[in-house]
């Protein structure tokens, strides 16, 4: 019975969908892909599944005002879609308008493009891309502007882009999301690899937890907790790097635990002053110490040492006269 | 305690002593590492530092702790309250002393039979032992529960409370070690506290010498 009234829910969307095409581009997805959640039908079996993208969060994304026509660009006026073509981000980002040339100026999208083809997450998952074909739909898909494999998307979402994060709480919490939703102890297939292969085969979970898969560092949850995990694991010589490297290669301790630490680009908000949240004085031992108390503490141990001297000295030099009388 | 011409201490008066020296040493040696963050350390290498000064220090703390029980479940604590009148004469009188080079009579050889000590290391001894170290121990095992996730939930408090218990910890254990400089010339700089360096490590000292360290002014008459 439930199935039946979803059924004509979703058949009375269409309807609606096709009629109102004209108008507004964005319905005719709506009525499947961003409809009332949990009561999506699925074309030919009618299963309900929760529907792929999340309309509450939709809204509340950078990428609201996008049709999605604008990236989803061909294989999507049949059902089930077949031969799909989708835009990358770096067909739109770099932005040409003022303003979104401005919010993108941070970033060298064309460096990033080229450093994610360059990094683990690409050359480690290239097979698993090799059919382009999604096991469940048999749907092929092409994505314009990358080479077939992993891209930006993945963990990027783009349906729900969010404004940059304020703290470094927050910085922290977002980003490492994007990492652990295939790292984690068992992450869950993210959403936005609907038309990725064999996900089982790209994500890389750590069973034990991630905990446990960093106990070589000591105190690894407090790490976890402060740290990105790009901190440790891509070059910090590029503002962003997408470089991501294997966990082997991962950074030395030095790296953030000394004066140049590379948290300093957790902490930078990119106007020159620290993010909120990293308090005035973040402590990270061997990176934000006191150099005021280091040239008293070493200024004291000096004297102590030129005293100690000094008195030898007078001594050995009393004992000469006192050998000479 | 004299026996047989000589000085000895008693295996736990050396064992403590020795005990404290070195974990002292292992952890100034860590600590310098780890906060002048010397290059060229491995990540193996950085991790081994990190564990070794985390367990010598509660190894530190656990010496401390034991060792001020005991000073005050003895009444050994006599020995390190000075007595505050004409504190300062008589420091000063005993500082002359070491500074001429330890000749002589000390001033306060047969003053103060109550202690062990003469008056500036009754001083220096009642500030390390009570304040100093303390401080030092204090700041570091509340640094170490703020970092293994017993302390504030919050980032930016944690944040905050560990900049300034590694201020208090740094500040103290310069402290320490420009005592430690002060103490181990004192001890060795002369005949007798080299002489000195053989009681506390083999627990005698030859006959002749000034006896062992802090004894100079309380000599029990052998039997």
């Amino acid at each position: 019975m439930r199935h039946h009234a979803v059924r004509w829910l979703c058949l009375a969307l269409l309807a609606f969908a096709g009629a109102a095409a004209a108008q507004d581009r964005f319905v005719v997805c709506e009525a499947c892909h961003l409809g009332i959640e949990n009561l999506h039908a699925e074309p030919g079996t009618g299963a309900i599944i929760v529907p792929k993208v999340e309309p509450v969060r939709f809204a509340d994304s950078l990428h609201v005002g996008v049709a999605c026509q604008d990236c989803h660009v061909r294989g999507y006026d049949s059902l089930p879609h077949h031969d799909i073509r989708v835009r990358g981000c770096v067909d739109c980002h770099p932005r040409t308008d003022a303003a979104g040339a401005a919010a993108d100026a941070a970033f060298d999208f064309r460096r990033l493009a080229a450093e994610m083809r360059e990094s683990a997450h690409f050359t480690a998952t290239r097979d698993a891309f090799a059919s382009r074909t999604d096991l469940r739909h048999g749907i092929r898909f092409t994505v314009l502007g990358e080479e077939d494999g992993f891209r930006c998307a993945l963990c990027h979402h783009p349906h729900y882009m969010a404004a940059p994060a304020v703290t470094v709480a927050e910085r922290v919490e977002t980003e490492n999301a994007w990492c652990t939703s295939c790292h984690a102890g068992e992450p869950e297939r993210p959403p936005n690899l609907m038309l990725a292969v064999e996900w089982d085969a790209l994500a890389s979970p750590a069973p034990a937890g991630l905990v446990a898969q960093h106990a070589a560092i000591p105190h690894a949850e407090r790490h976890l907790d402060a740290a990105r995990c790009v901190d440790c694991h891509a070059p910090a010589a590029e503002p962003h790097s997408h470089a991501v490297l294997a966990g082997s290669a991962s950074a030395t301790c030095q790296a953030c635990h000394a004066p140049a630490s590379r948290l300093e680009a957790l902490w930078d908000t990119g106007s020159g002053e620290r993010a909120s949240g990293a308090q005035d004085e973040p402590y990270v031992i061997g990176a934000t110490r006191s150099r005021m108390l280091d040239a008293l503490g070493l200024g004291l141990l000096g004297g102590v040492l030129i005293l100690i001297l000094a008195h030898l000295l007078w001594r050995a030099w009393r004992r000469i006269r006192e050998g000479k009388r | 305690m004299k026996a047989g011409g000589g000085w000895h201490a008693s295996n736990a008066a050396r064992l403590w002593h020795a005990t404290t020296i070195l974990l002292f040493l292992v952890l100034l040696a860590t600590g310098a590492i780890l906060h002048f963050a010397v290059p060229s350390l491995g990540r193996a290498g950085y991790t081994l530092v990190v564990r070794l000064h985390d367990i010598a220090g509660i190894a530190f703390s656990a010496v401390l702790v034991i060792y001020l029980v005991f000073v005050f479940a003895s009444g050994y604590r006599v020995h390190y309250l000075p007595r505050w009148h004409g504190l300062g004469d008589r420091v000063r009188a005993q500082a002359r002393w070491y500074l001429a080079g330890g000749s002589g009579s000390p001033p306060a050889a047969g003053e103060a039979a109550a202690s062990r000590f003469n008056a500036l290391q009754q001083l220096t001894y009642f500030l390390v032992v009570f304040l100093l170290l303390p401080l030092l121990v204090v700041s570091g095992l509340l640094y170490f529960l703020e970092v293994w996730g017993a302390g504030a939930a919050d980032p930016a408090l944690r944040a905050w409370r560990l900049g300034w218990l590694a201020r208090i910890h740094e500040v103290s254990a310069f402290a320490g070690a420009a005592y430690l400089l002060v103490h181990a010339y004192m001890a060795l700089g002369t005949a007798t506290g080299r002489a000195r360096l053989g009681f506390m490590f083999g627990g005698r000292a030859p006959a002749g010498t000034s006896g062992p360290p802090h004894d100079s002014e309380r000599r029990e008459k052998s039997p």
